[in-house]
């Protein structure tokens, strides 16, 4: 959610200043809008869609709506509006609001491929000053993504547009350190902690950072394994010795396979955010 | 009078940006088109209102009604909802036909949204004498349907008016015959199912399934549950094969199995009386009857879960033809 509120300061910032095409066809909805109705003004926004054949004002009402789908606390729903806006015959500065609030839709619902995909669009096909000023929250979009690299170049595109040269300097140093590659989140790839607690119980766990969980697991196989070999060597009860301790050695065996690759998800997940909130942190006080 | 007081009202108010998305900020660096067109908030809405009375009612619901149209065949049913019920707040001055319009369209969205109940209430206020009165009947009856409450539906069939050689008079049959299989009162089927002639193409599909749904129903015999127990007896998880299960058995067999190993093993050590094998035993034997038992119920679940997906078709097939028909 803090996330949510840094991104969402960010495209408040964004869209400041943008005033769109100006026609009386919108101006009942904006009043609605200004009046916080924010669920009649989408409404109204629709209808504009729905009367004009003008694809730059039926962008500026699917825009609009969205605003206010996004005022309402639906970003699904925004999502899907701005997935309807036809980027035939649009001037740059409507192609990049679109983008722009696409992204940022996409990004407050974790649709974080979506978001990439609307800001690679900026990047490859409109100029340096939109990229830049897209760039924080690409580079938040990245983060999530786990594409640090390229994070960092999209932050230093935004900080080289800066005119200050002291301040410049200042943001680039901020950025290569909180982007150093020590400071990445170490990966711990589930498949091999499962193959390493399938072939010794409990080593899976160990990988993932979880020391508890470890021993759990190899207290329990090796219980197993010791309930069996005393029903077959000691009470001489064979059948009945591998029955319940094979079968308590293959439960936690098994199990502890699957969970050691739960852990080190949740490891990752962990560590991502941790990472991410940090860098979310960095990013807002680029300002 | 109002005009008056929106005037007043546009000289008291300060004057807004159109545009004006958001607050200024040093993040900006790329504004669009800057033109802004000067005009105040309560002034556009109360020009609204009094544009409202001006309008010709007629035409301005019937307009209203075509927007709800687009809204409702884009998929936008939240928007086509929030409009519908502001229209019926209106509604006072509508004509009869664009009364019925709103509340068929309300209905509609509740049906595609799932929620018969209120799809019903609203359809329900839809003068049957008007213009869409037959399709919001048909609508309702199957929501009816979806409900489970068949002789209600019926009713409402058998009550709409058709002519012979009318292909609403084929679709009442079609969906009859379907209620009759979802009563499984095949009496009711054989009677109705000569009159689903397939000469529309709306639905001949559909008329050709019900078919074949009769044929599932009525050749599906359902297994003995006394031979599933008894197989189960034989063997732990033979009778859920007979019921027609294929990976459940083996579920069973894994646990059953070695509990019987276990507790043949402790009567051969330490004798039948001896509480090892009382124990294991008494374990075993709670899961060899359980299974048993288990069989037993597995061969009426199944059948079940067979109907249940029968009748999902059927109703399936019931919704297309009105889609189909009157969309």
């Amino acid at each position: 959610m803090k996330s949510i509120g840094i991104s969402f300061t960010i495209c408040i910032f964004h869209f400041a200043g943008y005033s769109g095409k100006p026609s009386p066809q919108f101006q009942f909805a904006d009043s609605l809008r200004d009046e916080s109705h924010f669920e009649w003004a989408a409404l109204e926004y629709e209808r504009v869609c729905y009367q004009t054949f003008d694809n730059v004002t039926r962008t500026i009402a699917l825009i609009k709506k969205a605003n206010c789908l996004l005022s309402l606390d639906k970003p699904i729903a925004a999502q899907k509006t701005l997935l309807r806006i036809s980027y035939f015959s649009l001037n740059d500065s409507l192609v990049y609001a679109s983008r722009f609030l696409t992204g940022y839709a996409s990004y407050l619902i974790k649709d974080f491929e979506q978001g990439k995909s609307q800001f690679f669009l900026i990047e490859q096909f409109l100029d340096t000053t939109y990229q830049a000023a897209s760039a924080p929250l690409y580079a938040l979009t990245l983060n999530e993504l786990r594409e640090w690299d390229k994070a960092k170049e999209r932050l230093e595109l935004w900080a080289s547009q800066i005119s200050n040269i002291k301040a410049r300097d200042s943001l680039q140093r901020v950025i290569c350190k909180a982007y150093s590659d020590k400071n990445y989140p170490k990966y711990r790839n589930p498949e091999t902690a499962s193959i390493l607690s399938t072939i010794i119980p409990g080593s899976g766990q160990l990988y993932s950072g979880y020391v508890a969980d470890a021993l759990f697991t190899i207290l329990m196989t090796s219980a197993g394994l010791g309930i069996a070999a005393v029903g077959i060597f000691v009470f001489k009860y064979y059948v009945t010795g591998v029955v319940i301790g094979i079968g308590i050695f293959q439960r936690f065996w098994s199990a502890g396979a699957k969970r050691s690759s739960y852990l080190a998800n949740k490891r990752n997940y962990i560590r991502l955010r941790n990472y991410n909130s940090q860098l979310s942190t960095m990013i807002l006080s680029l300002d | 009078m109002f005009l008056i007081l929106a005037i007043i009202l546009t000289a008291a108010y300060p004057v807004i940006s159109q545009e004006q998305f958001i607050q200024d900020s040093s993040w900006t660096s790329t504004s669009i088109n800057s033109d802004s067109v000067q005009f105040t908030q309560t002034d556009t809405v109360d020009t609204f209102q009094i544009k409202l009375g001006d309008l010709d009612s007629a035409d301005y619901f019937s307009g209203e009604i075509s927007f709800a149209y687009y809204l409702i065949s884009s998929e936008q049913y939240s928007d086509a909802q929030y409009l519908l019920f502001k229209l019926q707040s209106e509604s006072t001055s509508a004509d009869p036909n664009q009364r019925d319009s709103i509340n068929y369209l309300i209905g509609w969205t509740f049906y595609f949204s799932r929620d018969f109940d209120q799809a019903i209430d609203h359809l329900s206020n839809v003068s049957t004498q008007s213009e869409i009165g037959v399709q919001s009947q048909f609508y309702k009856s199957i929501c009816l349907v979806y409900i489970e409450q068949y002789d209600s539906a019926k009713i409402i069939l058998n009550n709409i008016s058709t002519k012979p050689d009318d292909i609403l008079r084929e679709l009442t049959v079609l969906q009859l015959t379907a209620i009759a299989l979802l009563e499984r009162d095949y009496y009711a089927y054989d009677s109705l199912s000569p009159y689903l002639t397939k000469k529309y193409f709306q639905f001949s599909e559909e008329e050709n399934s019900m078919k074949e749904y009769y044929a599932d129903l009525t050749n599906y015999r359902q297994k003995s549950p006394w031979i599933a127990g008894g197989l189960s007896a034989l063997f732990p998880g033979l009778g859920k094969f007979y019921a027609g299960y294929i990976g459940l058995p083996f579920g069973t067999i894994s646990m059953t199995l070695p509990l019987a190993a276990v507790a043949v093993e402790a009567a051969i050590i330490a004798g039948v009386l001896s509480p090892p094998f009382i124990v294991l035993g008494s374990l075993f034997g709670i899961f060899y009857v359980g299974n048993i038992w288990g069989s037993a119920l597995s061969v009426y679940t199944i059948k079940k879960e067979i109907y249940d997906e029968i009748d999902r078709n059927i109703i399936y097939d019931m919704h297309i033809p009105l889609r189909r028909v009157f969309w």
